[in-house]
């Protein structure tokens, strides 16, 4: 049994390119492998004649002539039920992949007997054999693979876990690998990445590498998987179609009524001053209260002001907010601590689910809060995050990475754009994000020990962003949630030295580097 | 029995209390009290779940800074190590041994 079988549909390629993928397999560094190739009924009959002058040519070439063309989910089953490798990996019929890419990809299945899917960085070859487009990937990130299939090339599976899944699925042509990318993790007990460049994806005329659009069905395809994903998971959701080959879902079943959804706590730490916002001075805690009540959709929340008061029990800022029964007050009387404001407004709600919210943010899309507790659905996340806007509308954070230091991914970008490889278009990980805006489940929060009020202004965010993941819970971000950030307009600057000190005290060997925003990609 | 409190705890009329019946002021007196002990009662269960927080937090926090004490160690030690390795010493030593090693090796195979 060989370690590897390579398997390739083949259709019709430019018999050039054809030439180039065999010849970058037979050079491979590692031998122990065999290559299924399953001809589809290929119309130039220069491609009959090549693949069987190279299945003579080399024993562990095998090749399969269909006799009907059962487009690619067939013969890449067909494929798949010739292999007899311990790991099969997927190869397009025009594409490449480095001498090394083998050897590489065995030393890092034998450093652990539990992965059961890998996938590579990639990158793209033009028509005169250019590389650009280099993708480096995050490491696993199932968040983001429900948004778009980023793991693509170079993908290499159990073969013991195809059989579990039943292979590939009829119904999905042009986006059968997602949807069996998709099954794959849900099973795998380990799923790993290499972070080098082993898959070259030739751009020709007419492919998905060249024209996003250039296969309109592969798209509706790419959907379908996607919503049986959700399917599987039980959650439900609507899957709707973004830029190509980026899917949105819209979750149903946290907003449909208010005795299903669960309660929401909305902790508002405020003093209550006022400040300049669109060129109109305005109490902030009144403009966001007023705009959570009057644009929310999701029907069963409650709001928990923590006011500031002094020596003598008065507001320092007196505010008014209108009478409403979701509406409560909890009063905070010591020094500034802004971990201490959340865990004491915390403790006095009632919601299983928990919204942070700095009272310098406006909110106008009304399914701010269904995007946020939608994804708390999924167990493994234990912190969500919105895109966090600037006044003027670009982007004031898409999370935050820990590379070089502490720092809001895409500041100052355009919140328009889909970005570098659809990165600000989908959902996905990220190692921490703002407290001015993030949703938990109070399970988790009491777990943790709440926010660490070793912290005074800053960094207790990421801390608990970092504790939830020592409890094995990934923070998520995603940008169907859109959240205005007027920013530190209570305090001024939150950069503290003390916060940061502490911060590398306890997390100092996750600070510079990041495996969720490598390139911001 | 109907008492001067409103559906949100608040005395309608305190004039309607001035003619009361003593069993009807104790009735009210009763339900103050035990307003006044759910509050208090309110305040140090926050009170005693911020401190199971802190308590949490610190664990944590601990068991935080310890990884983050191996961490340095394990970079220290590969730090010390790499510069022993640049030493005069080490390398004559290593160019000493060279040999040696090798006819280790060979004796091994054979």
């Amino acid at each position: 049994m060989p370690r590897f079988s390579i398997v390739t549909p083949v259709y019709n390629p430019p018999p050039k390119a054809l030439k180039a993928c065999i010849k970058s397999v037979v050079k491979q560094s590692f031998s122990d492998w065999e290559w299924c190739l399953v001809n589809d009924c290929s119309p130039d009959p220069r491609i009959r004649k090549i693949l069987d002058r190279w299945a003579t040519k080399d024993s562990r070439i095998r090749v399969m002539h269909r006799t009907v063309n059962g487009g690619i989910v067939a013969a890449s089953q067909d494929g798949l039920d010739m292999a007899t490798g311990e790991f099969v990996a997927l190869l397009d019929h025009d594409d490449m992949i480095p001498k090394r890419a083998l050897k590489v990809i065995e030393k890092e299945l034998a450093s652990d007997d539990t992965i059961d899917y890998l996938y590579t960085d990639e990158d793209k070859i033009d028509p005169k054999g250019r590389h650009y487009d280099v993708f480096r990937k995050p490491k696993f990130d199932p968040v983001r693979l429900r948004g778009q299939n980023y793991c693509t090339h170079f993908s290499v599976f159990r073969n013991s876990l195809l059989d579990e899944i039943g292979g590939f699925h009829s119904g999905y042509d042009g986006a059968q690998d997602y949807d069996l990318i998709l099954r794959a993790t849900e099973k795998a007990r380990k799923v790993a990445h290499v972070p080098q460049i082993l898959y070259h994806w030739r751009v020709v005329p007419g492919s998905t590498a060249g024209d996003v659009h250039a296969k309109p069905y592969a798209y509706d395809a790419g959907q379908k998987a996607v919503q049986m994903h959700f399917q599987r998971k039980q959650i439900s959701a609507e899957i709707s179609k973004l830029s190509p080959g980026s899917y949105a879902h819209q979750f149903t079943s946290t907003s449909s009524n208010k005795g299903s959804a669960p309660l929401v706590s909305i902790v508002i730490p405020t003093r209550g001053n006022s400040s300049k916002v669109w060129g109109v001075e305005l109490c902030l805690v009144e403009n966001i209260v007023s705009s959570i009540l009057k644009v929310t959709s999701y029907p069963n929340f409650e709001i928990v002001l923590v006011r500031d008061i002094n020596e003598t029990g008065q507001m320092v800022y007196p505010f008014s907010i209108p009478e409403d029964p979701r509406i409560s007050f909890v009063e905070y009387g010591h020094e500034f601590n802004l971990a201490r404001k959340w865990n004491v407004g915390i403790v006095s709600s009632r919601g299983d689910y928990v919204l942070v919210l700095d009272d310098d943010t406006h909110i106008e899309d009304p399914l701010w809060l269904d995007h946020m507790i939608g994804q708390l659905q999924f167990s493994d996340i234990g912190a969500v995050g919105p895109m966090l806007l600037l006044e003027d509308g670009r982007i004031g954070s898409a999370g935050i990475t820990m590379k070089p230091k502490p720092t809001h991914l895409s500041h100052g970008k355009s919140s328009l754009s889909d970005g570098w490889m659809g990165v600000h278009s989908v959902a996905r990980s990220v190692s921490a994000i703002s407290g001015a805006c993030m949703a938990f489940r109070r399970t988790d929060f009491n777990a943790v020990g709440g926010f660490s009020e070793n912290y005074h202004v800053s960094c207790t965010d990421i801390d608990f962003c970092m504790k939830l993941a020592a409890q094995g819970l990934r923070t998520a971000w995603t940008p169907r949630s859109r959240v205005y950030h007027f920013g530190a307009r209570t305090l001024g600057a939150t950069e503290n030295a003390a916060d940061f000190a502490m911060l590398n005290r306890r997390w100092g060997r996750f600070i510079g580097s990041d495996a969720y925003a490598r390139n911001n990609a | 029995m109907s008492h001067a409190h409103d559906a949100h705890g608040e005395i309608d009329s305190l004039a309607d209390l001035r003619d009361a019946s003593r069993e009807r002021l104790l009735t009210e007196i009763g339900m103050l009290r035990k307003e006044t002990q759910f509050a208090e009662f309110q305040t140090l269960k926050a009170k005693y779940e911020r401190e199971i927080l802190a308590s949490r937090d610190a664990v944590f926090g601990m068991s935080a800074e310890l990884g983050e004490l191996k961490a340095r160690l394990r970079t220290d030690v590969q730090g010390a190590r790499q510069s022993m390795m640049k030493t005069p010493t080490w390398r004559v030593g290593s160019l000493v041994l060279k040999p040696l090693n090798l006819m280790k090796k060979l004796l091994r195979k054979s």
